[in-house]
Order: C-alpha cells, then sequence, then structure tokens
C-alpha cells in the first residue's frame, strides 16, 4: 500500500471529525493534499494534523466515538495512533485565534481530547476543500500555513521538515496567496518577522532529502519571497 | 486526563516556550557574531552559483578592482567572497563549481558568486 493510500485511508477513518465546522487538516501533509488529485508526491510525513479550533472542541470530542481504525495513544493523550497497518498517525491540535502572539502556547485540558494549542495556528484561516477520493477535507488559506511553517523553530530534522513544507507550499500556491503572506508577515514582531527572513534562508541553502521538495530548482522563488518581505522592512541594506 | 498525558503535553508547551525564548535572544544578537551566519545566508541565497578560486585569483580580482563582500572578513577564518557576473567567471577559466549549501561554502577559503538576477 503506498503513501497516499494510506493517507487517503487515514482521510476516511477521521472524516466525521474532518466534517465538523472549525477542523482543518494541517501541517505537512497539505502541501500533498494540494497536488492535483492529492497526488501526495511531495512531502512524506507518517502522521496527520488535524487543527482543532477551541470553539469545536466539544463537538470533535462528540465525533470521537465515529473514528475507525485508530485509537488514542495511553502517552500522547492528543495523539491518535492506527490499529491497522493501512492507516497514519493522527495528531489533534488545538487552534485559538485569540492568541496575538505566534509563540505563545498552552494545554487546554479535557479528559478525553486535550490539546496543546499553539499561537502559530492563529495564522490559520479555513481555505477550500478538497475531494480526496469521496472525502471532503478542510485545508487552512495555503498563505497562513506557509507562515507558520516559517515561523519554524529550527531543531534539527523537525525544523528541516517544517521548512521543506514551507516550500511544498510556494511551489503550488498563487501570487494572490502571496499578497496574504506579505501583508500576514507584517503584523508580526519585528523578532518573528527576523525568523521567518531567516527561515527562508535557511531554506534556500538545504540540501536535497529523500521524499521531499527539493530546493534547488525553486531558489529563485524563496529569493523572491525573501525580497517582498525585506521591501515591508525599515532599514535594511 | 491522566496525569502522564497531562504531563507530555505540558512538557512539549515548555520545550515551544523555551524555544521562543532562544528566538528573541537570537533576534537580539543580529548584529553581533549570531547575525553573521544569518547573514552570510542570505547573501548566499541571491546566488544562483557559487564557484571556488584560487588565492592567486582572488588577489587579481582585487587588482582588477572587485572588491569582496565585507562579510567575508567577519568569519574566522576569513573568507574572500567575490560577486562577478558570469562573463566574468568564464574568463576565469575553469572553475571548481561548489554547491549552495552551507559546508561545501564554508570549506574553501576564496569564492565567487554568480547573482541569481545574473541573466
Amino acid at each position: 500500500m503506498d503513501f497516499r493510500a494510506r493517507l487517503v485511508a487515514t482521510l476516511k477513518a477521521v472524516a466525521p471529525i474532518l466534517a465538523e465546522p472549525g477542523v482543518l487538516v494541517i501541517g505537512s501533509e497539505v502541501p500533498n493534499l494540494l497536488e492535483r488529485g492529492a497526488a501526495s508526491t511531495l512531502v512524506v510525513s507518517e502522521d496527520v494534523d488535524l487543527g482543532i479550533s477551541i470553539e469545536a472542541h466539544a463537538r470533535v470530542k462528540s465525533k470521537l466515538g465515529d473514528i475507525r481504525g485508530l485509537a488514542r495513544s495511553s502517552d500522547e493523550p492528543s495523539v491518535w495512533v492506527p490499529r491497522i497497518p493501512e492507516l497514519i498517525e493522527v495528531n489533534f491540535v488545538g487552534m485559538d485565534r485569540r492568541l496575538r502572539d505566534p509563540g505563545e502556547v498552552y494545554v487546554f485540558e479535557d479528559e478525553e481530547l486535550p490539546l496543546l494549542v499553539f499561537g502559530a495556528l492563529s495564522f490559520l484561516r479555513p481555505g477550500r476543500s478538497i475531494d480526496a477520493d469521496g472525502v471532503e477535507v478542510p485545508l487552512p488559506r495555503p498563505a497562513g500555513l506557509l507562515l507558520e511553517k516559517l515561523l519554524t523553530d529550527r531543531s534539527g530534522y523537525k525544523g528541516d521538515r517544517d521548512v521543506l513544507v514551507a516550500l511544498g507550499l510556494l511551489i503550488e500556491i498563487a501570487d494572490d496567496d502571496l499578497d496574504e503572506v506579505e501583508s500576514d508577515y507584517a503584523t508580526l514582531s519585528p523578532e518573528i518577522r527576523y525568523a521567518v527572513r531567516s527561515n527562508l534562508t535557511i531554506l534556500s541553502l538545504l540540501e536535497p532529502v529523500g521524499g521531499m521538495p527539493d530546493p534547488r530548482p525553486h531558489r529563485r522563488r524563496i529569493l523572491e519571497l525573501l525580497r517582498r518581505l525585506e521591501g515591508r522592512e525599515e532599514g535594511l541594506p | 486526563m491522566s496525569f502522564s498525558g497531562a504531563s507530555a503535553l505540558e512538557k512539549r508547551a515548555q520545550k515551544v516556550r523555551a524555544r521562543v525564548i532562544v528566538r528573541v535572544w537570537e533576534y537580539r544578537q543580529r548584529n553581533y557574531a549570531m547575525g553573521v551566519w544569518f547573514r552570510l545566508r542570505r547573501l548566499l541565497a541571491n546566488a544562483s552559483a557559487a564557484f571556488a578560486i584560487s588565492e592567486e585569483r582572488a588577489s587579481r580580482l582585487i587588482a582588477d578592482g572587485i572588491t569582496p563582500v565585507a562579510l567575508g572578513g567577519k568569519l574566522h577564518p576569513e573568507r574572500m567572497i567575490f560577486f562577478v557576473t558570469r562573463d566574468w567567471a568564464e574568463q576565469l577559466g575553469p572553475l571548481r563549481e561548489v554547491a549552495l549549501h552551507m559546508g561545501p561554502i564554508l570549506r574553501e577559503k576564496h569564492l565567487v558568486l554568480i547573482a541569481m538576477d545574473d541573466p
């Protein structure tokens, strides 16, 4: 069974959750799903992140019993692990629009579905849904997700993966989305804007990683985005 | 929520908070030594190709009026990095291309870069 089949099977397994307003598929699978026919050739990571807005928490919790083939992990209560090899792991993470600081994070405590709520996810806004073999998959607007991935703190492989997910999005998105990235960027604090630009330079020089998009043919696009963002800065040489 | 579950999430939250503190520190350091790495990466992001050159060739470029970028002098050991046009690079004769990744770039003491905007 190839990766795409496992990804789609997992999305089918959590379809009752995906049908709830306030739920988005976020994270590294989005570039895969944005490909034509959700081809899933770009970024292979063995999990799916589901962003749950805090307002949707109670409704999502009431649907957990409808999930098939996955079970809550005893170690990580917001992670659901596959009970059959045809599925991949699902991570529930919290989104709270009230958070303004992307560095803010808190634990939304709940016996059944606790969530780690990340301020950086407050950039995510509902975008279009795609049809993945009959499952309607709600995705965020790419601009917010791109910026969220560029806010990543680089700590080894996870950091590289995040900026490569950003690349996967940068390859797929339209110029209108870049306008949105630019205007969202302008709302950030100076240190976070610096982190975003810094991560773009890292992305520009990353060596290719198997199963991930290769930055080398897209270095010009990365530079263009960097220049657009620098255009929003005062006092840069 | 079980104690271990709550604790696992809280531990992850603490790690994220710690990284935020590091990020703020890195920003404050941007004009000092830490910031050199960012500025070097930014410089390289402008380049479409990099070539290693000998010390002699570097000296010849300076004699021809091409100034190395100041940032090279901030690295230890110092590097001489020049931006030249592709035409100019071709006049330098056969050159060894260096991959535009930090590791290979830092192994070289003398480099010419071709700007991305160079046709």
